[in-house]
């Protein structure tokens, strides 16, 4: 498999945090989520694959080449979305082509105008006036236009409808279909992984707690109940964040527990679970 | 350099909209050029309009998060740097030469004659004050950031203000110094013309650097 992405060793301090030693890669053809609680790094790796932020260590290959050193040649086919709009707010859709098309060598007018018409954008509205959902087709459109090989999207779907964020990941889905685009995807609202994500990162207090395949995270933990009598140091120790109350405990263990403790009820874990019980108990898988 | 280019141009697509509200000084830029014919003192109220159309691209930057922009297209650091100051340049010289055309006008209006040997000596002043003015915004806008760049600018100007008072004042005799200039300008144009393009050598070299090392 090819990877679009990958990432050594990388590391960058800040006065009070610091990303550590983190390393994954993303395959051609596929749709890799980074999730994590607020604070975990997310952003913060995407600012350092887009120069945006100096690294300390590490090592970050786009298309197998050096982000810094092939800088212009790499960017030429990497579509960025932020969470928030990073273009002129007094700025037209026709504006917005003519300030980014002169920075792409392969930039489509024709394919630009088609999904433009498509996201049912305005052409000659201010971007201001947009909603946050329309400013987000913008920039993708953007993204799409310069037929970029590597989605870069941070927190894309926060603070879209439900509807326009559906929208949103059935896009994406539509992107990789060739097989020859990749998406790095970073975002806290996990129910948008299940949808659209292959591979995951699971990234806590800047560190990689899991970066792999999705199904077989979701396969690695479950859910763990039961009465607060059953409950011992071992099986304690083996329980990620968990929460006793008068009524008994519950937490997230590992599947292969699953046949060593017969009184308690086991339920699937969702990403959600794996993040939220791994980010009280911050232990290397 | 294309790509500097590219940023300038970029640079330009973004202030556009918000100088149009500047049109309105220019009836106030004409009174002050045909009321006041001193070089100088067109020279540094045209500056301070350079000065306003340098800090929009500022402040433009940091109101819609640019610096997000300009890191997602095909551009490196040189480029970004490198394309504000061409935009400062084209900016600057097409502002030099409506101050220039305002200077002849008031001449010719007042029926004093433009000494043609004096022209390099007219361009080297205009040169070397908006040299002073605004080769000093690109480094510390780059390092601090819009906002918290505004209160160091104003230090660093009211600073130069106070030391230009303090050697105006101290001069053994002020008219000394003109009469110097006055006998010096061949030599002046030439020194006038090396201390700004040496200023501006190392404010584009301090800006390359603030850039890349503020990650």
């Amino acid at each position: 498999m090819n990877n679009l992405l990958e990432i050594n060793n990388l590391t960058k301090k800040f006065q009070d945090f610091a990303l550590n030693d983190v390393s994954f890669s993303l395959p051609q053809g596929y749709i890799m989520g980074v999730v994590g609680p607020n604070g975990a790094g997310k952003t913060t790796i995407i600012k350092l694959i887009l120069n945006i932020l100096k690294k300390d260590n590490g090592q970050i290959l786009v298309f197998d080449k050096d982000n810094i050193e092939f800088e212009n040649l790499v960017k030429q086919n990497i579509g960025v979305v932020f969470d928030s709009m990073f273009y002129v707010d007094d700025w037209t859709v026709v504006d917005t082509e003519k300030a980014v098309s002169m920075f792409y060598n392969n930039w489509d007018h024709d394919k630009y105008i088609k999904m433009i018409e498509r996201f049912e954008l305005p052409k000659n509205k201010k971007i201001r006036d947009f909603s946050k959902g329309m400013q987000m087709k913008l920039m993708l459109a953007c993204a799409f236009s310069h037929d970029a090989k590597l989605l870069i999207l941070d927190e894309p779907t926060s603070g879209l409808d439900p509807v326009t964020r559906d929208e949103f990941l059935e896009i994406l889905q539509e992107y990789i279909k060739d097989g020859e685009r990749s998406v790095l995807f970073s975002t806290h609202i996990t129910t948008d992984l299940k949808q659209v994500a292959d591979f995951i990162t699971v990234l806590i207090k800047g560190e990689v707690i899991y970066t792999g395949s999705m199904d077989q995270l979701l396969a690695k933990y479950c859910m763990i109940k039961g009465s607060i009598h059953e409950l011992n140091d071992q099986l304690t120790k083996q329980i990620y964040g968990i929460r006793k109350t008068s009524m008994g405990y519950e937490g997230l263990i590992e599947a292969k527990y699953k046949n060593d403790y017969h009184n308690c009820f086991y339920e699937n874990a969702t990403i959600n679970d794996i993040v939220v019980y791994l980010s009280k108990k911050e232990l290397k898988l | 350099m294309k790509n500097s280019f590219k940023m300038a141009k970029l640079d330009y697509l973004s202030v556009k909209n918000s100088l149009l509200q500047y049109k309105k000084f220019m009836p106030l830029i004409l009174l002050l050029s045909f009321v006041n014919t001193n070089l100088l003192a067109i020279a540094i109220f045209m500056a301070m309009f350079i000065m306003i159309l340098v800090l929009n691209a500022f402040y433009q930057q940091e109101k819609y998060g640019l610096n997000n922009l300009y890191k997602s297209l095909s551009l490196s650091d040189k480029d970004i740097v490198l394309g504000r100051y061409i935009f400062t340049f084209i900016s600057s010289f097409l502002i030099s030469a409506i101050t220039f055309i305002l200077f002849c006008l008031s001449k010719i209006i007042y029926h004093n004659d433009i000494i043609m040997q004096e022209l390099p000596f007219a361009i080297s002043v205009i040169y070397l004050v908006f040299t002073i003015a605004i080769s000093i915004v690109p480094p510390i806008y780059f390092k601090f950031g819009f906002i918290r760049s505004e209160n160091i600018h104003t230090i660093i100007e009211l600073i130069m203000i106070i030391l230009f008072v303090i050697i105006v004042s101290n001069s053994i005799s002020f008219d000394y110094v003109i009469t110097f200039i006055i006998n010096n300008k061949q030599l002046l144009t030439v020194i006038f013309s090396l201390i700004s393009t040496i200023l501006w050598y190392l404010s584009y070299k301090a800006t390359i650097f603030s850039y890349s090392n503020n990650k």
